[in-house]
């Protein structure tokens, strides 16, 4: 049993909204900079899910539209603790931009953001997230790539993704149509094996 | 043009929007700038330069702000919800049918193919990172064909050391001493303010 699963659904809740709350202040230079901040804050600390199903979570939601925070924090949300927490998530999500981007809008829609100052403080959060994803791609591939197949479907999905020629919901469902013949097939080939030695 | 107008404009960039947010920019300026005019391409730019310089996914910040543009408070949240809306129901659903799928031997067939896609996404995603931050020019196709024919209009290749310093420092700040990822990228912006030029 996992802490999680002994917390009522109300602090899951609560969990969930304060967790992608803080995330969503951290994703500057697009969504996949939440991949690590949620392994961080769900996978090792809240212990709402496992690696993998994080790893799941991320090929499902790039299968659809939606942006990936949001989308992240609906499929998070709504495994640990049903439709309420994918509410409680969502909500966590998108409310501190649209109050950030409201103020601006109102207040400081004159003053100049583009300063080197600003600048830096984005590429300095851009380049930790660079190597905060690297460590996390590292122990993925640790825990996933274990023979050729999972290997190769990886390095086309990287080759297709830096081409730029392959929308991200075609490399997830090309993998997942290559997965089901393999299983299929390497199941039917230790079927017959196993019949060859009766 | 209503408000309710707005929320279904919204819905339909949410539908639209595969991908991430990006996606998302090509299609407001066809709509927003150019069919409705609700925004004009100069006030455009400026969004888009806040938009990048404010935390938050991208087509959260363009959403509020069109909607504040046209209706006020109340038009930026109807439009950042509309953006949403899509996703609530179609992600929930597959959720939903997913959990019940996925310890049959068709959804382990699934997974089994997803999951290193997923990965190579992910991994592509250290080069997006790196390229914005790391690289003083983007390592992309056309540019290292360019450096490989010897065309360097574009500019040579370069690494630019402060951000690659603290890319390193995060990468061990998480795999070694297990700091929280949010007090890490708080130092690295911080940082990066001071030390970035």
């Amino acid at each position: 049993m996992n802490e999680a699963a002994q917390v009522g659904k109300f602090a899951r809740c609560r969990m969930l909204f304060w967790g992608f709350f803080k995330i969503a202040a951290l994703v500057v230079g697009g969504g996949y900079a939440i991949v690590p901040a949620a392994e961080n804050e769900f996978v090792h600390r809240k212990k709402l899910l496992t690696e993998t199903e994080l790893l799941d979570m991320m090929a499902i939601i790039q299968s659809l539209p939606g942006i990936i925070a949001g989308n992240a924090a609906l499929y998070m949300g709504y495994r640990s603790a049903g439709i309420a927490g994918a509410l409680s998530a969502l909500l966590g999500v998108a409310t501190p931009s649209t109050v950030i981007i409201l103020l601006i809008a109102m207040f400081l829609h004159n003053v100049n953001l583009d300063t080197p100052v600003i600048q830096g403080a984005f590429v300095g959060a851009q380049a930790a997230i660079t190597g905060l994803i690297a460590m996390t791609a590292v122990r993925m591939v640790r825990k996933n790539i274990k023979n050729i197949f999972t290997l190769f479907i990886a390095l086309a999905a990287v080759a297709a993704s830096i081409s730029g020629a392959v929308a991200p919901g075609w490399i997830i469902l090309f993998g997942a149509v290559a997965g089901v013949i393999y299983r299929l097939s390497v199941k039917a080939e230790s079927e017959a094996a196993a019949n060859k030695t009766k | 043009m209503n408000i309710f107008y707005l929320y279904l404009l919204f819905i339909k960039y949410g539908l639209l929007s595969f991908g991430g947010g990006y996606v998302l920019v090509t299609l407001f300026i066809h709509d927003l700038v150019e069919k409705y005019q609700l925004i004009s391409s100069s006030e455009f730019a400026n969004l888009l330069a806040i938009a990048q310089m404010t935390p938050g996914p991208i087509g959260i910040n363009t959403a509020t702000y069109v909607g504040y543009k046209t209706f006020g408070i109340a038009g930026g949240i109807i439009a950042t919800a509309g953006l949403l809306t899509p996703a609530v129901v179609l992600v929930i659903l597959a959720a939903y049918y997913f959990k019940r799928c996925e310890k049959s031997p068709i959804g382990q067939g699934l997974l089994y193919g997803m999951r290193p896609a997923a990965l190579g996404l992910i991994i592509s995603a250290v080069l997006i990172f790196a390229n914005i931050s790391i690289f003083s020019v983007p390592v992309t196709v056309s540019n290292v064909r360019c450096w490989i024919m010897g065309n360097e209009d574009i500019g040579a290749f370069g690494v630019r050391w402060v951000p690659l310093l603290i890319a390193v420092a995060g990468a061990v700040a998480i795999g070694r001493f297990k700091l929280n990822v949010i007090y890490i990228i708080a130092a690295a912006a911080l940082l990066g303010a001071l030390f970035i030029r």
